[in-house]
């Protein structure tokens, strides 16, 4: 039998991922490769535990070591410091107690691998509107908690929160001495907003997006950038310039791609874990540019373009698209691993899907107000793939 | 060391506001090392000046401890006081940086939130261990925990430490090949209890998530 090689193994990040059990595409990386190699699984099992129990133990003491250091800085800043503050036994018999609470745990179940119990499932509510603003001092103000009303003036613009819940900009003195101040507004997993930006734009931001925008914009164009997903209207401005009348375009940002707008309704989804950008219009006509590679291509209404590693336009099913707005998930053969993507950021729950059945596709609409369970039973229903629910994790099986 | 929840942190934080209670602080504490330092590490940051800034942060929250009442989120306040600290509250640089949400949507901590994890730590081979790594440099043992523990890649861990690549690669297997040669040397018997309890605990751990 061939020697394994360790310095190798160890080289090799997708083995430390496996020692670490995630992520779990490279644990069934090693799983599948151990099922070939079978003669190396005592040593691979062996190596695996050193990985853990020297990173349990370096995290342990670097961590303690370091709060150390910051007791010293604490005990500086005050020389009357408490005496009482210091790291008591408390985390030892913490961890003693949890050691023996496992323990017991697993007395009573026979079999480690024996099915999670059902009853362990909770009920996962939906996202809601719930966004953090950032103004331009840095500062930070979280829009689900403050109440109704002015919440801000900023270089002479006005943020405001309306009864319904949306964030409202007003421009009450054109001229300002801060013309660079800018704001960004940003969702969590499980939150939206709607806001009015300072021009009359609107932008309605999907889950775990962010977008940030100048308080003034500029008199020749307007800019923002982005991530996640949004939904924009843009309100159309015109100025004059040599006695004609000239629209000033709108531009999106987001990581590789520019969109310049004249005035319309559209979407991009942007998000980093989704193959591409999606820009889908609905009104009115947008140019889409790859920051990529430079390519650039007029939307026609009912178009959308995908930018992966270039920039393809196809016929849209905007409906689909948007339907999220509507406060919809519309799903039409759409694999399952694109629906755990949209699931996860609207539920805020982690997935663990094996590659096969994440191929697998699914119809079905479910409006977004559903608690979880309402889609998790779509995907069952059909009897092709079994999905657990454990702690805010879901578990998609054969 | 359980890896703790958010809402188990949330309950943390409401002892401390409470009560000033030190050990609450230290569960906040661990958690947000972690987080912080893989967070900080992946955007590029050095080690020692992440470090320093989740130390201040924590500074700032135990000297403000009388009116930690009314912070509402703290998750959004560690991160913005961490971030204002990262830039030495440089306004300009601050400026600079995308933004707090992209820094934290794409950097997800596994081994924080999902992570493996072993609780033994009063047995034979627990202590002979602990032992050895306390026998290790400080620099080794950070080496270990940004790779093992935070997962960080080799490349994101010699950016954060200012050395090569080859540097920290060589650094943990000489770590890892001790630890392995003393063991299989002297604790062979102890090693298969530990290896048992390991397995069990972990086994445990996966199927309660």
């Amino acid at each position: 039998m061939e020697e394994l090689n360790l310095k190798a193994l160890l080289a090799d990040e997708s083995f430390i991922n496996y020692c670490k059990g995630y992520p779990a595409q490279d644990v069934a990386k090693w799983e599948n490769w151990l099922q070939d190699h079978a003669q190396y699984r005592k040593e691979v099992e062996e190596q695996k535990r050193i990985v853990q129990t020297l990173a349990y133990h370096a995290a342990v003491t670097t961590v303690e070591d370091h709060y150390l250091r910051l007791k010293e800085q604490i005990a500086k800043k005050n020389k009357k410091t408490d005496t009482r503050f210091r790291i008591s036994p408390w985390l030892k018999i913490a961890a003693s107690l949890l050691l023996i609470g496992s323990l017991s745990y697993l007395m009573l179940r026979q079999s480690f691998l024996s099915e999670p119990d059902n009853n362990k499932q909770s009920v996962v509510i939906p996202g809601e509107d719930k966004a953090l603003l950032t103004l331009a001092d840095g500062s930070t103000i979280s829009l689900d908690e403050v109440a109704v009303g002015t919440l801000a003036l900023e270089g002479g613009v006005r943020v405001e929160k309306t009864k319904s819940g949306q964030l409202i900009y007003s421009v009450s003195e054109s001229e300002s001495s801060n013309r660079n101040a800018s704001n960004t507004i940003t969702t969590p997993k499980g939150g939206q907003y709607r806001l009015t930006l300072p021009d009359g734009s609107k932008a309605w931001l999907n889950a775990s997006s962010t977008l940030h925008y100048p308080l003034h914009f500029e008199h020749n164009e307007r800019r923002v950038k982005m991530t996640g997903e949004i939904y924009f209207e843009i309100a159309k401005r015109e100025k004059r310039q040599h006695g004609r009348v000239e629209r000033i375009p709108f531009y999106v940002e987001t990581a590789h791609q520019e969109i310049q707008v004249l005035g319309t309704h559209f979407n991009v989804n942007s998000y980093p874990d989704e193959p591409g950008i999606v820009t889908t219009l609905l009104e009115g006509s947008v140019r889409v540019t790859s920051s990529l590679n430079g390519e650039s291509i007029l939307l026609r209404p009912g178009q959308q373009s995908f930018l992966d590693k270039h920039l393809v336009v196809s016929t849209a099913d905007v409906e689909q698209q948007v339907a999220w707005t509507a406060g919809d998930f519309v799903f039409k053969s759409e694999p399952l691993t694109s629906i755990l993507r949209k699931v996860s950021r609207w539920y805020d729950v982690d997935i663990v899907c094996p590659p096969h059945l994440g191929k697998l596709k699914f119809d079905g609409i479910v409006s977004r107000s559903q608690p979880l369970t309402a889609i998790m039973d779509m995907v069952e229903i059909t009897g092709k793939a079994k999905l657990k629910l454990i702690e805010r994790r879901i578990i998609v099986t054969d | 060391m359980s890896p703790i929840t958010r809402h188990e942190l949330k309950e943390h934080w409401n002892t401390f506001v409470a009560a000033a209670c030190e050990e609450a602080f230290y569960q906040i504490y661990e958690y947000y090392h972690h987080y912080l330092s893989y967070v900080g590490t992946k955007r590029g940051f050095a080690i020692d000046i992440i470090q320093d800034a989740i130390n201040d942060v924590f500074l700032h929250l135990w000297e403000n401890r009388a009116k930690s009442s009314s912070i509402h989120n703290l998750h959004n306040y560690i991160i913005t006081i961490f971030l204002r600290k990262l830039f030495r509250d440089d306004a300009k640089k601050y400026e600079m940086i995308p933004t707090i949400a992209t820094l934290l949507e794409n950097c997800e901590v596994p081994s924080v939130e999902d992570g493996f994890i072993q609780r033994y730590t009063e047995d034979e081979v627990g202590r002979f261990v602990k032992e050895k790594v306390d026998e290790l440099g400080e620099k080794q043992r950070l080496l270990i925990y940004q790779k093992f523990y935070l997962g960080l890649s080799y490349q994101e861990i010699a950016a954060a430490n200012g050395i090569s690549i080859n540097t920290v690669y060589n650094t943990i297997y000489k770590s890892v090949d001790k630890l392995r040669n003393l063991l299989t040397a002297e604790q062979e018997t102890f090693l298969k209890i530990a290896i048992g309890a390991l397995s069990t605990f972990f086994l445990f751990f996966l199927q309660n998530q």
